[in-house]
């Protein structure tokens, strides 16, 4: 039989909706959830650029009129910021809860998250040649 | 016994689009948003870009990065709305609208790949 006073009795939490302003833990954790919105920003740009390209020459040129305007920068800026605190977050977190141990012995967080710093690093150079055409 | 979570799907391409934007985004970012714009590196043509995005691969690598991208995020903003609205009741209404709109986004992306000369 339940206690009478069972529901009085409850704990009830008063959480505010700035409870992620409260302690830093949770403003980073709030920053690195809204990083995917830039994200997500950045693959409509990428849409868009492809979009251009397959229009034609005067397209293009439109296009990367638009991204030199001196907000587009600005926001790109921020942009970047966001989503290097989303990779780095993202190989802190990631690697190391993925291969938390080889042969029963456990490994060390930095042994799983250095080669994915060298495979982001590798990524961005074929990536980078492949644009500017170098390979 | 417990109730099952239907959320392993979502989550598979959360964590597939983190990898990928954690990989291949701040390249982008810096190229094409801030480099290349303020003439630090000379951009490549419209020309040579038009031959690299007609390769079929570049085109999967298109389609994949924008769709896995908008999945990622729109999982990410549907918790983060949950968490700092406190709107746990919207949760199924959030869910359509964030999961709805990456789709559209991928079916986007999708046309657009398709629509390379």
């Amino acid at each position: 039989m339940a206690h009478p006073s069972a529901h009085s009795r409850s704990y009830h939490p008063q959480i505010t909706n700035t409870w992620w302003l409260g302690r830093w833990n949770y403003t980073w954790f709030m920053l690195r959830e809204w990083s995917s919105a830039f994200v997500a920003y950045f693959a409509i740009v990428t849409l868009m650029q492809v979009a251009a390209i397959s229009a034609g020459g005067q397209a293009y040129a439109d296009f990367e009129a638009c991204m030199r305007k001196p907000v587009m920068i600005i926001v790109n800026i921020i942009a970047f910021v966001f989503t290097l605190f989303h990779t780095m977050s993202w190989f802190h977190l990631v690697p190391p809860a993925m291969f938390p141990r080889m042969r029963g012995k456990k490994l060390s967080p930095l042994v799983t998250m250095i080669p994915a710093y060298v495979a982001w690093l590798v990524a961005s150079v074929i990536v980078a040649g492949f644009v500017l055409g170098t390979f | 016994m417990a109730k099952r979570s239907n959320e392993s799907l979502p989550w598979a391409f959360f964590g597939a689009g983190g990898f990928v934007s954690a990989f291949l985004m701040p390249v982008h970012i810096f190229l094409f948003g801030i480099a290349i714009p303020l003439m630090w590196i000379a951009g490549p043509t419209q020309a040579s870009l038009l031959a690299l995005i007609q390769h079929p691969l570049t085109k999967l690598y298109i389609f994949g990065f924008c769709a896995l991208c908008f999945l990622h995020a729109a999982h990410r903003i549907r918790s983060s709305l949950i968490d700092t609205l406190r709107i746990k009741h919207l949760d199924t209404a959030l869910g359509v609208i964030c999961y709805g709109a990456a789709i559209v986004g991928s079916i986007i992306a999708l046309i657009v790949v398709i629509r390379i000369p």
